[in-house]
């Protein structure tokens, strides 16, 4: 895989990201593109690529959010581990396929989101007085969940586009 | 052979992240790493970030935001926004005559004077509520000052990189704490509103997300003696803020109700005055 399309690939889906993350925060929606393209890279790429790419990705993600660093890193390395042993050509056009496999991708990013929130608060609890106590303050779940069943619903129409520009990325063709 | 080397890399970063996502932030430590490494690239979407940010304001303000559902007659608003601005200017008066008073503080001055404007180019690529300023000449600039808004206030800056893009932590962002006071506007009797205090000491206000904050340290009791309803303003008394901030809007109350993990403690809810997601530019306050 050539270096220079993934960069630009990532630079221009994590500008789209932030950039209308103002949707997202403001609908309560919340679709994950960057995953999208981390299934395209896992999919067409040879193994180490595919890794090495899916884990930079969350890298980047992880630069432009408020998350612990580390977090996407993390989900999208283990994203790349599912569809580099599943072994299946997911570059197929089947719509229902992509459509599923970025459930499924879905799925884990947010059970490892969630299990982050769930060790590593947004804010601790605090023992304000002897009788007054908060307790910690986590991120909103419902974005996320939403947010993973717009991301398979996304997938078709970014992931075919992608497909068709495979042929930039010089994908190599012995996978395995 | 070689398989086997990158099996031991790919797997030895997967160790480093979890080690940064899961255990490095329970010390704080993830924060410095994180932050410098962050704020150092940010800025580099923008030319990206910036042209959607804009669109994605437009589109939400065109498709979502609240209709208007007022129908009254043309003349009747207008005898409403002069009615409105008359009471806007002697309010402003009343408040500099106040200040005035207070023999140790100094008279507020106009806040702008102490601001630097900086647009909105972005937001959190992930689900929390931070904004993403363009870049800028950021020598004056530093980690922790206030930013606010003519609505009242936004949040911290975060995470500035030299060179590069500063990132604001909205008050709405989960976890973001302030102290805050109560005020309501009511009439005075002799066809004047005055603004009234509720409650002396200051409240814990924290951000919960998604446009919302909440105040969870006060019992039903006190909020009760207090008198707090919705629609009262929420307002910045917090000593960890400049003091020409102290005042300042931080949002209404929306809702009152009691904890359901502690039924003896009430949980306010509250949001800014205005969807701070979509703001297109912003004032870094530093009185320095």
């Amino acid at each position: 895989m050539k270096l220079l399309p993934y960069l630009i690939l990532a630079y221009i889906t994590l500008g789209i990201q932030s950039g209308l993350g103002v949707l997202w925060n403001s609908s309560g929606v919340m679709p994950n593109l960057v995953l999208l393209v981390v299934i395209f890279i896992a999919s067409h790429a040879s193994r180490d690529a595919a890794l090495l790419g899916c884990f930079c990705l969350g890298l980047m993600q992880d630069l432009l959010s408020q998350q612990p660093l580390g977090v996407y890193a993390l989900a999208y390395g283990f994203v790349g581990l599912i569809i580099v042993g599943a072994g299946h050509n997911f570059a197929r056009t089947n719509p229902l396929i992509q459509m599923g496999t970025a459930l499924v991708c879905g799925i884990v990013v947010l059970f490892i989101l969630l299990i982050n929130q769930r060790f590593v608060p947004a804010a601790p609890a605090l023992q304000l007085s002897p009788d007054s106590f908060v307790p910690a303050i986590r991120p909103p779940v419902w974005p996320l969940i939403s947010g993973v069943f717009l991301t398979s619903l996304l997938a078709p129409l970014v992931l075919w586009p992608l497909h068709k520009m495979k042929r930039y990325f010089a994908f190599d063709r012995r996978r395995w | 052979m070689p398989f086997i080397r990158f099996n031991q890399i790919f797997w030895l970063l997967m160790a480093l992240a979890f080690t940064s996502a899961f255990i490095l932030p329970r010390f704080s430590a993830t924060e410095n790493i994180g932050t410098k490494a962050s704020a150092q690239v940010r800025g580099l979407f923008a030319p990206i970030s910036f042209p959607l940010h804009r669109l994605g304001t437009w589109t939400y303000s065109a498709l979502f935001a609240d209709a208007v559902a007022d129908h009254r007659p043309d003349d009747q608003l207008r005898n409403e926004n002069d009615y409105l601005r008359t009471e806007l200017v002697r309010l402003t008066r009343q408040l500099e005559e106040l200040l005035a008073l207070n023999s140790d503080r100094e008279l507020l001055g106009d806040l702008r004077a102490y601001c630097t404007p900086m647009a909105v180019v972005g937001s959190d690529s992930g689900n929390r509520q931070t904004l993403v300023l363009r870049p800028a000449l950021t020598g004056r600039l530093r980690d922790g000052l206030p930013v606010i808004c003519p609505s009242g206030l936004v949040g911290r800056l975060d995470r500035l990189g030299a060179g590069s893009g500063a990132q604001v932590r909205l008050i709405t962002d989960p976890g973001f704490r302030l102290e805050a006071g109560f005020r309501r506007f009511v009439d005075g009797g002799d066809g004047k509103t005055k603004v009234v205090a509720l409650a002396s000491t200051p409240q814990l206000v924290e951000g919960l997300g998604d446009g919302r904050m909440v105040i969870r340290n006060m019992t039903d009791r006190q909020v009760k003696e207090v008198g707090l309803q919705k629609g009262d303003w929420v307002v910045l008394n917090d000593r960890d803020y400049e003091r020409d901030l102290q005042g300042l809007k931080v949002g209404v109350i929306t809702a009152i109700g009691l904890r359901s993990d502690a039924p003896y403690y009430a949980r306010i809810e509250l949001k800014p005055m205005q969807n701070l997601n979509l703001l297109r530019e912003v004032m870094v306050f530093d009185q320095q």
